[in-house]
This record gives C-alpha cells, structure tokens and sequence, in this order.
C-alpha cells in the first residue's frame, strides 16, 4: 500500500491538517493509502513513497529517495490535489 | 444480532402482553442494561429487513406484536442470521492458513490448503496475499512454484517465533470477551495443534520446575514456554534446527537460566527420544529468560548491567513526568514494575520475537497523551541498547504509567480485602488494580497474584473476594470474573455481587431526565403518534445541541484579540501567546520554542497567504488545547517567501494530535474562502469575531 509521510515542526499542526485534507482528496479519489503525520525531528524518509511538507522542512530533509510534495498554501486543497494525483501517477 | 438476542426476539414474540426489562433480564440472567442493549440491537435489525419494531412504553415495559403476514419473512430472516453466525471470519480463516503453512515442512498445493479448510482456490490465494504482508515484519516470506504449490522462507526462529505468537493469539482467544478462556482451555487448545505430542508431559514439566526453582511465570508465560518446547519437540523431529551465533550461545551458557533449560532438555529427550543440541537449549534459555517473572521479590539489581537500566528506567520516568507535567508519587514503586518488565522485553526485542497487547487500541485511545509520551521517552532505551520498541511494546509500558497515574487520584479506604487473579502480566492487572480501586473505595487490594501462586496465596491469607481475569473453578464461591479493562458492566457485576451501591454512579445520557420531562408537556398537550419516535428526535435534537457548545470550547473568548498592532513577527507571536500564558494554556518556554523552530526552519508557521500558525509541540509546554485568533491593524512581513504579509494569527496550543483539528481545519477552510480574511480582520471586538464566526456556522459542521 501507498504510504504518504505529512511533515512539520511539531508533528500536531500543519503536518495533521496536510493528513486530514491528504485521506479527504485520497477518498474522494478513492485512492487507498496510509497517512500519517509527524514532525521533523523524528521523520524518516525510508518509511514513506511520498512525503508532503512545506518548503522550508523540504530542504532539510535529505538523504530522501521518495517525491517530496511541498505545499506553502495549506488551504489550498486544489494545488495538493493536483501534485498529490500528479505523484502518485508518476510512482505508479 | 448474537444467540442472545435472537433469543430475547423469541421470547417477546411468544408473550402477548406487555413485559417489563426487569422481567425479561431475570428470564434471561443478564443485567437490564443487557436487555437495553440487545432490543436497541434487535430493532436495528428487525429496520434494516423491513419488519416491524418493538414497541417499548414507560412504565408497562416491552410488546412485540407481529402479523401473520410479517411472522413467515421473520422467519426466514432469522434462520439466514443463524446460519450466516457459524462461519469462520477471515482473521480466523488466516491464522488457520499461515498455521498450516509454517507448521509444513515443505511445499503445500494451494488445492489441499482450499479443500482443508472448505473454501475456494481463489481465496485461499487471497488470503496469502494477505498473510504474505503480515509476515513480511516477522522475516518471513512466501515462495510460490506454479503448479507446485507454496512454502514459506525463513529462518527456523522466525518460524517459531511465529507458530508461538499465532497459537497463543489461538488460544487465548475471547480471553477479553465474555466467553474467556480458562488456563485449561488454553492447554487443550495447544494439545489440538499437536495431536500426536505428550503435552501433559511439558505442562507437568514447566510446573515442577516452577515449583523447584522458586520461578513465577504468567498464565501467559506459561502458556508460550509450553508452545515453545512443543514446537522445539516436534520440528526436532523433522530436523529442523534453530542456529544461535557462537559468541550469544557462549554468553546464554553463563546466564543462570541455562543450567534449568539443560535440566529441562535431559528430560525432554528421555522421554521423547529425541536428541535436543546445544542451540536449542541456549534458545530455551532464552524463553526462560524472557518469560515474565512476576513478584517483585525476584527483583535484584546487583550487576552493573542491571544498575543501568534500572538507572535508565529512572531517566525515562523522569522524562515521561517532564512531558505530561505530573509528579509521580510512587515512583520507586513504579520504577520497580517498570523495570520487572524491562529485563523480559529487552529480552524480547534482542530475539527479535515481537508480542501482541491484546488491548492495544483501548490503551491508544484512552491514553493517547501517555501513549505519546512513553514513545518519546523510550528514545532513551532504545539508544541505549540498539532496540526498537514496537508500538505495541510501547503500550505496554503506557500501561505501567497509566496505572501509576490512575493511583494518584484516589483515597484508600480498607473495608474488603481482595485477592486479583491476573493472567495477562504485570501491566494489565496494575491498571485493573487501579481502576477497581478508583471504582469501589471499600476495597483493599492485598496482592495481585498469577494463576498459580493463587491457591497458595489463599491457604497463608484472609480473603473476602477474589477477583479474576480468567474464571475460576466452581470450588472458589467468592471470586468474580471480569475484564482487564473493567468495563462499566464490570462494574455492575460486582456492585451486584457485593450487594452496594457504586460511588460514583455515572449518568449514561445527561438528557434524558430532560426528555422525559418534555414528554410529559407535549403529552400533556398533544396528541402523540409514536412516543418513541418524538423522544429519539428529541434525544438528537439535545445531543446535537450539547456538542455545539462542547465544539465551541476550544476557542475560548479570552483567546480571541483584535485589531492589535505589532512590528515585526516575533512580537506578533508573542503578543498572540499572552492569553495562552495568562491563561496556563502553555508555559513561557512553549513560546520560545516556537521562535526557535521559526529561526531554525524558516516562517514555516504562515500556513497559508495571509495567515500564521504559530505552534510547537505538545512536549514543549502545554497544558491545555486552544486555538487562538489575533488579527492585526497593518499587515506584517513573516518573510515567507508566498505567503506574506500576515493579517492573522491563529495561536495554536495542542495536548494531542487530535482533538483540536476538526476546528482548526474548519476554522482554516473558512479563511480560505474569498474576502474572508479580510471581513475577519475588520471586526472591530471579541464579540464581533464570535458572531461572525457563529454567524457562518464555522464551527458547527465539521
């Protein structure tokens, strides 16, 4: 199964609303995969396909062999839709 | 609907006239909120086929009145849901497969597989699929030869590590359910999976040497060591052997446990004349080693190496109290449990054997921010030993620190003297401990024994009431079995049981003294078509109209600000923390933490164009979830390099990663929408933001 990683600072904010808008276009697509959210410190690219972060976490997060999707609007659900769908294709 | 159910339903359709539930209760022996449940139950079922619904007025109890038209099609419907009950669920269907596939010792046709277990071809193959991913984590894998058949690859301790997970899951099954097992069953289960292997021969065997060497093991303990030598046993025999690493071999031969697995394997191979070698006695030991010990007089914390994870253990209670904000009063008692548990799962986690906690999710659920917190400070155990703690694992040890925590919040009164019987380990009957005290004040737990220390226990001690995870022979009059987690019906049994109210009698549903008093006006006024119809729209009119001012909370008045004015972002920040402060939402050093990660990452806060999000994590200071609103009189730069200027500040405070994000995500898809922000940021008062936001209904549809 797909597993997509939400990154940011804390682990409690931007990166759970980027889960949560994540598993509401993964079900509208009806697209089955494991969300899960978590902060930068302990996140490990080798445990996800897709990470999804805002820019300033993307470029610290090295070593990653995964498409980091970088989202600096997080209500834009549009834009995360379309590089969400747009990624998964590309993987698959 | 279950057999008890289906036979409520046949009761009610014999009587003709009205029954109370406390009739129907003593027919049947179950408690009236049982009987609650099951017609709650039943007239689901009776709407999903279409039929028609018991009717239940106040005061004369329950009528059941079917037509002949209807009574053939209930019928029908009834023997279908009998017959669908039987059928083996697919978990079960699973294990049964990946049983037999790790118990052959070779290839297996997916034909014999199907026709074994009466299913088809095609999901026998499915269900391979599925074990093939379930394995995976266990070092297993799944080879398939076309027109062959299928094996699974894999070292031999893996193998067994897994036999021994799947048939303890086997044989303990229902153990938390109603219908539990008892340690008897459990052995007649194992007994089942080796039909040709003297059982009773390891059962006695582990039992005199708990009796010789002074050893305790669990229920649970016993009922893998038992497995383990079976399986030793029985793969011995078609040669399949376990190979330990040279060094670990020579270091299991100094461990005291190795001279009992040596005394163990002599007898095991007289009797089943079998030669056992030297690896498979190191890898006894290693059971024996991890097998959980209980009493704390086994404790000894002699050597360096044990100084140090007791010292470990200390550091890691030290950051646990750090992150939830709470003083353990009884940490030395703590420590020592935690550190009785620590020596087997080190143990556990070293030979790769993974375990399974029965109650993982209820222990998530109901204590996620101790969860949260023992997964953070574990960090320190597992750097120190090169381990990685399953989340499974860490639910254990999120167990220990609920008990202790559930321990600070009662008085002890002693009336009755208890005897707990426990057979899941240490951490379940310290939680059950604790929750039976913080339920009944009157009790005085004298010990927490195992199955087997239990006659013993009694022959040197006064009990007045044994109270027990597994059920107990007829012969112990005063013992009543219940539930790890002690359900509320639990807690009716024992009640009845001890004949004495409950001190704290929970309200089930606050509003329905209110509804019932509703009913009395609108009857009293109207005339009324289907009481029980008005009093369920009723009851969901009231709920819906509790939850909006619950969902409402989160965003306290005073955490609301206006209009403010600020110069650049750090002030911003902290201006919007003050009411967080003031308030002890958060503490100060949350407030620098955020600055900090800001310095670090970047203006990772502004979210989105126009509004910043400042918050840190859970562990950094809070004490409590709010979500903050400032908007400010000029536009301030964040130097986010889309989304600047900043008009709002959303101040987030968060105890855990779930509770605030149905608001916030409301909240942030409000402010998405054209020319919201901009409306918002022209509220001149508090008052003005909260109708606003009440006025578009923010808050009410998540």
């Amino acid at each position: 199964m797909l597993r997509i990683l939400t990154v940011c600072g804390a682990g409690v904010g931007s990166s759970m609303m980027l889960k949560v808008f994540t598993q509401q276009i993964l079900k509208q697509e009806q697209i089955e995969a494991s969300v899960n959210a978590t902060d930068i410190s302990s996140v490990d690219p080798k445990s996800a396909d897709i990470i999804i972060t805002t820019s300033d976490f993307a470029n610290v997060i090295r070593n990653s062999t995964c498409p980091i999707i970088r989202i600096d609007n997080l209500t834009d659900k549009v834009n995360l839709k379309n590089q969400l769908l747009e990624t998964i294709s590309k993987i698959k | 609907m279950n057999a008890r159910a289906i036979k409520l339903l046949k009761l009610l359709m014999e009587n003709e006239s009205y029954t109370t539930v406390e009739a129907l209760a003593k027919q049947l022996g179950v408690s009236k909120r049982s009987i609650r449940y099951d017609l709650e139950a039943i007239n689901a079922w009776l709407e999903m086929n279409d039929l028609p619904k018991i009717v239940s007025t106040p005061r004369k109890g329950v009528l059941y009145e079917l037509s002949e038209a209807f009574l053939e099609k209930l019928e029908t419907n009834l023997l279908r849901e009998h017959r669908a009950e039987p059928e083996l669920d697919i978990d079960a269907r699973q294990q049964i497969v990946l049983f037999n596939l790790l118990i052959s010792t070779g290839v297996i046709s997916l034909e014999s597989l199907a026709k074994k277990i009466k299913v088809s071809k095609t999901t026998i193959a499915n269900d391979i699929n599925a074990i093939q991913e379930q394995i995976k984590p266990q070092g297993l894998t799944i080879e398939r030869t076309r027109g062959v058949g299928i094996e699974i690859n894999g070292d031999e301790a893996n193998k067994r590590n897994s036999l021994v997970k799947l048939l303890r899951s086997l044989a303990t099954k229902g153990t938390l359910q109603e219908n539990m097992t008892t340690l008897e069953d459990a052995f007649q289960s194992i007994k089942a999976y080796f039909p040709k292997l003297d059982i009773d021969f390891i059962i006695k065997l582990i039992e005199t040497l708990e009796k010789e060497s002074g050893y305790h093991f669990t229920a649970e303990g016993i009922i893998d060591l038992i497995t383990h030598i079976a399986l030793t046993v029985e793969r011995l025999r078609f040669d399949k052997k376990i190979i330990i690493d040279k060094d670990r071999l020579h270091e299991l031969q100094k461990n005291p446990f190795y001279s009992s697995a040596k005394n163990l394997a002599e007898q095991i191979e007289a009797h089943f004349k079998i030669r056992i070698p030297q690896d498979e006695i190191g890898y006894i030991t290693i059971h024996l080693m991890s097998t959980k010990l209980t009493g704390i007089d086994h404790m000894d914390v002699g050597s360096d190496s044990q100084h140090n994870l007791y010292s470990l253990i200390l550091d890691v209670i030290k950051r646990i109290s750090e992150y939830l904000r709470v003083q353990f009063l009884n940490e030395k008692e703590l420590a020592d449990d935690l550190y009785l548990h620590m020596s087997s799962t080190l143990e556990r986690l070293k030979s790769r054997q993974t375990i399974i906690n029965p109650i993982f999710d209820e222990i998530v659920q109901k204590y996620s921010s101790v969860f949260n917190a023992s997964k953070k400070a574990i960090k320190i155990l597992e750097s120190a030993y090169d381990v990685h703690f399953t989340d499974h694992e860490i639910s254990y040890v999120a167990m220990h620190i609920g008990a202790a925590l559930e321990l600070k919040s009662y008085k002890e009164q002693l009336k009755i003297n208890v005897l707990l019987v426990c057979a899941s380990g240490i951490g379940t009957s310290r939680l059950l401990r604790t929750k039976l005290i913080s339920n009944f004040t009157n009790f005085n737990i004298v010990a927490t024994v195992s199955y087997f220390e239990m006659e013993k226990f009694l022959c040197d001690h006064t009990i007045d009431l044994i109270i027990s995870t597994l059920p107990l022979d007829s012969k112990h009059k005063k013992s009543v079995t219940v539930t790890p987690l002690l359900s509320e019906k639990d807690v009716e049994k024992l009640s009845s049981y001890l004949k004495v109210n409950r001190q704290s009698e929970k309200k089930l549903n606050e509003v329905e003294p209110l509804i019932e008093d509703m009913m009395k006006i609108i009857e009293s006024h109207a005339q009324v078509h289907s009481s029980e119809n008005l009093k369920r729209d009723l009851v969901q009119l009231l709920n819906k109209q509790k939850n909006r001012t619950a969902k409402s909370q989160l965003i306290d008045k005073d955490l609301i600000m206006t209009q403010v004015k600020c110069t650049d972002w750090v002030s911003a920040v902290k201006k919007a923390s003050e009411p967080f402060i003031k308030q002890q939402y958060v503490t100060k050093s949350y407030v620098e933490k955020i600055i900090e990660n800001s310095t670090t990452y970047g203006p990772y806060m502004v979210v989105a164009p126009g509004i910043a999000m400042p918050h840190a994590g859970t562990e950094d200071g809070v004490f409590k979830t709010g979500i903050g609103i400032m908007t400010l009189e000029k536009p301030i730069k964040f130097n986010h390099k889309s989304n600047d200027p900043v008009k709002v500040v959303i101040f987030l405070s968060a105890i855990d990663n779930t509770t605030h994000i149905g608001q916030l995500s409301s909240l942030l898809g409000f402010l998405s929408e054209e020319g919201e922000l901009d409306r918002l940021c022209q509220k001149k008062s508090r008052d003005e933001v909260i109708e606003y936001l009440n006025h578009n209904e923010v808050f009410y549809e998540i």
